[in-house]
């Protein structure tokens, strides 16, 4: 009987002390990636180009700020060009990837190609916008961390139009 | 028996589940906070990081404290067993949560990752915690048994506490 209250009062304090470690634990998680995340990628206004008249080709520039309190290496950049939230196309090229020092900016430039027949005659009147991720490798941090990149161009008729 | 007897033996019963729920509840706490804190997937972003002993001896230690309370072996591993699968499983959501926030992309390789943390975790906490209830079961039997002999002076009564007779019960059993 004395024994079952000790252990129930041992368990309580366990419980206690886990639930408490837990909340800071996970919080501090969070705010630590937070930090982290303040590496972004966004697409340079304006920079969006179709290089193909006919909507098959197109070149963008994308600027990496990085404002996280670690050197990073983005090591791949991958997005999906979308006409109208559908989907159009990507970056087929391999990202050759760029470091990027804490408090610096890298602008790269990514070609994109039009894989969707059926949507590209649209190319030049639909609403143009970016989704993807980048896979950044943080100094100090073991894993690598997936960022996300969305971007809203809006219309870019092809050039001369 | 009384039918008055029977129904404080139920709510005893009751109680004595109800217990046991909250110590269960208290253990899979205990037992997530050392995940979080002992786990490499969070090293880098989690300070202190405890080594993985700390983690074992919880775990054996959450096995223990179940076995000195749960008399019914049907019950005890279950419970130590369902205790390190649900800390598991909120330690693999703890690290994907970034993820539901926004502030992580929502990718597979995460995904896979928090669920094969998880999956290690809930292995590698599962053996002491059984280890730690049989050992548990086992002693606190013994000393439970040589308590209630040195008690009652005799060894004929191995009836738990909360299926004993209170006072009332036997008040009420003696009036005509």
């Amino acid at each position: 009987m004395r024994a079952f209250w000790a252990a129930l009062a041992v368990s309580l304090i366990l419980g206690i002390a886990g639930a408490v470690s837990l909340v800071a634990a996970v919080s501090e998680y969070n705010s630590t990636l937070e930090t982290y995340t303040e590496l972004s990628i966004r697409y340079e206004p304006d920079s969006f180009v179709w290089t193909e008249p006919d909507f098959s080709l197109a070149t963008t520039r994308m600027v990496i700020v990085n404002d996280s309190p670690a050197d990073a290496t983005v090591e791949s950049l991958n997005v999906f060009l979308h006409f109208d939230g559908e989907f159009a196309g990507t970056n087929y090229e391999r990202f050759p990837g760029v470091e990027v020092p804490k408090g610096e900016t890298r602008v790269v430039t990514l070609n994109l190609q039009v894989s969707t027949p059926s949507v590209q005659p649209r190319g030049g009147t639909a609403q143009l916008s970016l989704a993807g991720s980048a896979r950044v490798k943080f100094e100090r941090v073991e894993r690598d961390l997936h960022l996300p990149v969305r971007e809203r161009i809006g219309v870019v008729p092809a050039e001369g139009s | 028996m009384s039918e008055q007897s029977a129904t404080t033996q139920r709510r005893s019963t009751l109680t004595y589940w109800l217990l046991i729920a909250g110590q269960w509840l208290l253990l899979t706490l205990a037992l997530t906070g050392a995940m979080v804190r002992s786990s490499n997937a969070l090293r880098d972003y989690v300070s202190p990081n405890i080594s993985d002993g700390w983690l074992l001896a919880c775990a054996l230690l959450t096995g223990l404290l179940f076995g000195v309370t749960v008399i019914s072996p049907k019950a005890l591993f279950p419970l130590a067993i369902t205790a390190c699968l649900v800390a598991a499983v909120v330690f693999g959501l703890a690290i994907y949560m970034p993820a539901w926030q926004g502030t992580l992309f929502r990718s597979n390789s995460l995904a896979n990752y928090a669920q094969q943390q998880a999956l290690f975790f809930w292995l590698w906490t599962t053996i002491p915690a059984v280890i730690g209830g049989m050992i548990g079961y086992l002693v606190a039997g013994s000393v439970r048994r040589a308590l209630e002999i040195r008690r009652d002076g005799s060894d004929d009564d191995h009836t738990p506490w909360w299926e004993r007779p209170t006072r009332t019960d036997a008040r009420n059993n003696t009036n005509p």
